[in-house]
């Protein structure tokens, strides 16, 4: 048989498996990445390597942990699935957290893809602007709740136009610039005539003020700002622009790291949160009492000096764009070099452990987004076995 | 199923979904030619790296051009299998075999096609021949000689000659030949600088075919050298086969081969116009990367990527030159870092869409 034609139908019997076993209804892409499937069951010692690993007991801590720092769930939790692409993922997410409010996507083919996983409440993180976009969000509004973000009144006006004729409604936060460099607006003046535009066009609600704290991957001007500064800056702002009860569910934040600092913020009233709590070497470094639970499993192909082992992951499998992957429990080794398809590890001279070829590394990303972007499956590992195939189904739907 | 978005063929660039990965077919073609015409008339040919557009239609479309070997190379038994199911019948992996699931598979594609591998030890030489006994087939070896990758490979001569001896001895493998890869220090235009690169780079090469032969063993394949080194390698004695990859696609890092046009950009339209000379596009590090800085912004000088997140790039420009649902061609700063997440390529001739290629080998990781 014609190996794709092959893998295609495992592909599909496992996805049924998969649905199976978490009793999902999830209707993400079939597209095909290209491993060797491997039944259920598979010590993940021997998996296919390179190999995302989720480790959901890993994830079980991280998930409790979160849970209790939300507390009564005062303050909305929307998971920023772009991070990771997994309709599972946020499904558990959406059980399990206090506050639950819904998801945020970046991309209207992400929302569609998740509204066609069963969640009713999507904000999309972005300006939809095309013709064409706003007809594919009003498709989804139909039988979901949807928010985009707003920063201009052209763009208001097309909303609105093309909402009226799909009898839909639309929700419109207006994006604030903190000085991060992102888009938004800052002029309280133009600030408050937008929302007024808003407010009087039919078929969208104005749902708020939002803001994204994150830091831009690559940046020309320093953007490093505490999160007690941004916050003031965005409530202060909100505050000269319009009437604002800060008990009446209006400002929304997207953060990772600091999202500690935001709860305890009583003027906000919803969080987006990317990694945490998947987690990535980043989102570690600040939040340490969380564990890794998402790794690149990979083999080492040749160790040509004693300071140099090779790995089969490179940056296409890791995502290296804004940092190195960061080796994960043995002492000695670091990761120094990456190319498209290979990691060059430096084994200290004083390290105890030794690597042969076809020896297994884990590799804790830098960035989450960018390595779960590579890849179509997590490979769900529970007790050192394999438990799942869980598709990464928005992967690759950047408009 | 939610299919990855796909225009028809006719559709005008500016009616395009975006961001959206596109590629010139002028400047593709272009780019093609130049390598065919060297290659053509030599004795040493063009075997082009699929890991740099992973679409089997495009590396078909650079053989039926010409100037080959009739084969391509490919980094992952995964992409091989790919490479060989859509047609091609010779393929070089560039990466070592380790995994015994990976030998079984490079063993299946070897009753297919003429499948050579790199490799830099002697057990995984014998673990490939065992594997290759069991099923019946022969597969070709070729040493891999490190030479400033800091990656794989023999370290020197000595330990090149030692292995393929002691790889001619072995059953259902054949020793075919060397293969190292080798990037540029310092990226240069001058082709005074980067003969001389190239000779310092390459020397040790010929110096192992050389060594290798005086021991009494036919080297066959000598491949090497990449974009940078075409039409240097191509030139030097012993060197049989070329390695490029870049060269079709092209991106930022490799402007100054000026030998090829920039083929592949993503096209991405401005969401946003916030402030004063700042604009917001809708591509950010997952559709376009940023292994090697940000992207260039095609023909327009006014126009520059000043920060990248997720989704966006930020543009400034010195006067508010960018409207909201203006669109924009990026020159990725590495384009295989680009090319392996996207599912498919428009091709784009005359302002409107010619062709889409899946990019089938994408994801292609093991």
């Amino acid at each position: 048989m014609h190996w794709q034609l092959l893998n295609a139908s495992k592909v599909i019997l496992y996805y049924q498996r998969y649905r199976e076993y978490n009793g999902l209804t999830e209707i993400g892409r079939l597209h095909m990445e290209k491993p060797t499937f491997q039944p259920l069951g598979t010590h993940v010692m021997e998996l296919d390597t390179p190999a995302l690993v989720l480790d959901m007991e890993a994830l079980d801590f991280n998930i409790n942990q979160m849970s209790s720092m939300i507390g009564h769930g005062d303050v909305g939790i929307r998971s920023h699935v772009s991070t990771y692409g997994c309709p599972a993922i946020a499904h558990l997410y959406a059980d399990k957290f206090p506050g639950n409010c819904g998801i945020a996507v970046s991309t209207i083919g992400e929302c569609e893809v998740f509204a066609n996983s069963g969640f009713p409440d999507i904000l999309i993180t972005n300006q939809v602007i095309t013709k064409s976009k706003i007809l594919r969000l009003c498709s989804v509004a139909v039988n979901h709740s949807v928010q985009v973000l707003v920063d201009s009144p052209q763009n208001a006006r097309d909303l609105s136009g093309v909402a009226v004729n799909s009898a839909v409604t639309i929700g419109c936060k207006i994006e604030i610039n903190v000085g991060l460099g992102r888009g938004g607006l800052s002029d309280t003046r133009e600030i408050r005539e937008l929302a007024n535009l808003i407010l009087g066009l039919d078929n969208l609600e104005l749902t708020g003020m939002t803001a994204n704290f994150l830091p831009l991957h690559v940046s020309s001007i320093s953007t490093e700002h505490d999160i007690a500064t941004l916050l003031s800056v965005f409530i202060d702002t909100v505050k000269q622009a319009v009437d604002m009860d800060a008990k009446d569910g209006f400002l929304s934040v997207r953060s990772t790291e600091g999202f500690l600092d935001i709860l305890g913020a009583s003027e906000i009233s919803e969080i987006q949160i990317d990694t945490v709590p998947l987690m990535d070497h980043k989102s570690l470094q600040v939040n340490p009492q969380f564990k890794p639970s998402v790794k690149v499993l990979c083999s080492v192909l040749s160790q040509p000096i004693p300071s140099r082992v090779v790995v089969d992951a490179g940056h296409k499998t890791t995502g290296p764009d804004i940092g190195l992957p960061v080796v994960d429990g043995l002492n000695g080794i670091e990761a120094v070099k990456f190319s498209a398809e290979h990691g060059a590890l430096e084994v200290d001279e004083n390290s105890a452990q030794v690597l042969s070829p076809n020896d297994k590394v884990w590799l804790i990303p830098f960035d989450l987004s960018l390595c779960t972007n590579q890849f179509d499956y997590f490979r769900v590992v529970r007790k050192d076995v394999l438990g799942g195939l869980w598709p990464i189904s928005s992967r690759g739907l950047f408009g | 199923m939610t299919m990855s978005y796909r225009p028809l063929i006719g559709t005008p660039i500016s009616d395009l979904d975006t961001p959206c990965l596109v590629v010139d077919m002028d400047n593709l073609d272009h780019n093609m030619s130049v390598m065919a015409d060297y290659y053509q008339n030599r004795n040493t040919k063009l075997r082009g790296h699929g890991k740099n557009h992973k679409t089997p239609a495009i590396a078909m479309r650079q053989i039926n051009r010409g100037g080959t070997v009739g084969g391509v190379c490919s980094a992952k038994v995964s992409e091989a299998e790919v490479m060989i199911h859509a047609g091609i019948t010779n393929v070089m992996i560039t990466s070592e075999i380790i995994a015994p699931l990976k030998i079984q598979r490079l063993c299946n594609l070897a009753k297919q096609a003429e499948v050579i591998v790199a490799c830099d030890n002697l057990d995984n030489a014998r673990n490939i021949s065992m594997a290759a006994v069991s099923h019946g087939v022969n597969i070709g070896l070729v040493v891999e000689l490190e030479t400033g990758l800091e990656r794989c490979g023999v370290q020197d001569l000595e330990s090149g000659v030692e292995l393929d001896k002691a790889i001619s001895g072995l059953p259902a493998v054949q020793f075919r030949g060397i293969m190292s890869h080798q990037m540029m220090a310092e990226a240069s235009s001058d082709k005074e600088d980067r003969i001389l690169e190239g000779k310092r780079l390459i020397e040790p090469v010929i110096d192992l075919r050389k060594a290798i032969e005086s021991s009494g063993i036919a080297v066959e394949i000598v491949s090497t050298g990449e974009t940078w080194s075409y039409d240097v390698a191509g030139d030097i004695d012993g060197v049989t086969e070329i390695q490029g990859g870049t060269y079709l696609l092209m991106e930022s890092a490799y402007d100054y081969m000026s030998d090829f046009q920039f083929a592949a950009t993503v096209l991405t339209t401005v969401i946003s116009t916030p402030r004063t000379g700042i604009a917001v596009g809708d591509a950010g590090t997952r559709s376009i990367g940023a292994i090697k800085g940000v992207p260039l912004v095609q023909d327009r000088s006014d126009v520059i990527v000043s920060g990248m997140d997720s989704d966006h790039c930020i543009f400034e420009t010195s006067v508010n030159s960018l409207n909201i649902g203006d669109q924009l061609r990026l020159i990725p700063g590495q384009q295989d870092a680009m090319i392996s997440r996207w599912d498919n390529i428009v091709g784009i001739r005359d302002q409107k869409v010619e062709i889409v290629w899946d990019i089938l080998a994408r994801g292609t990781h093991s």
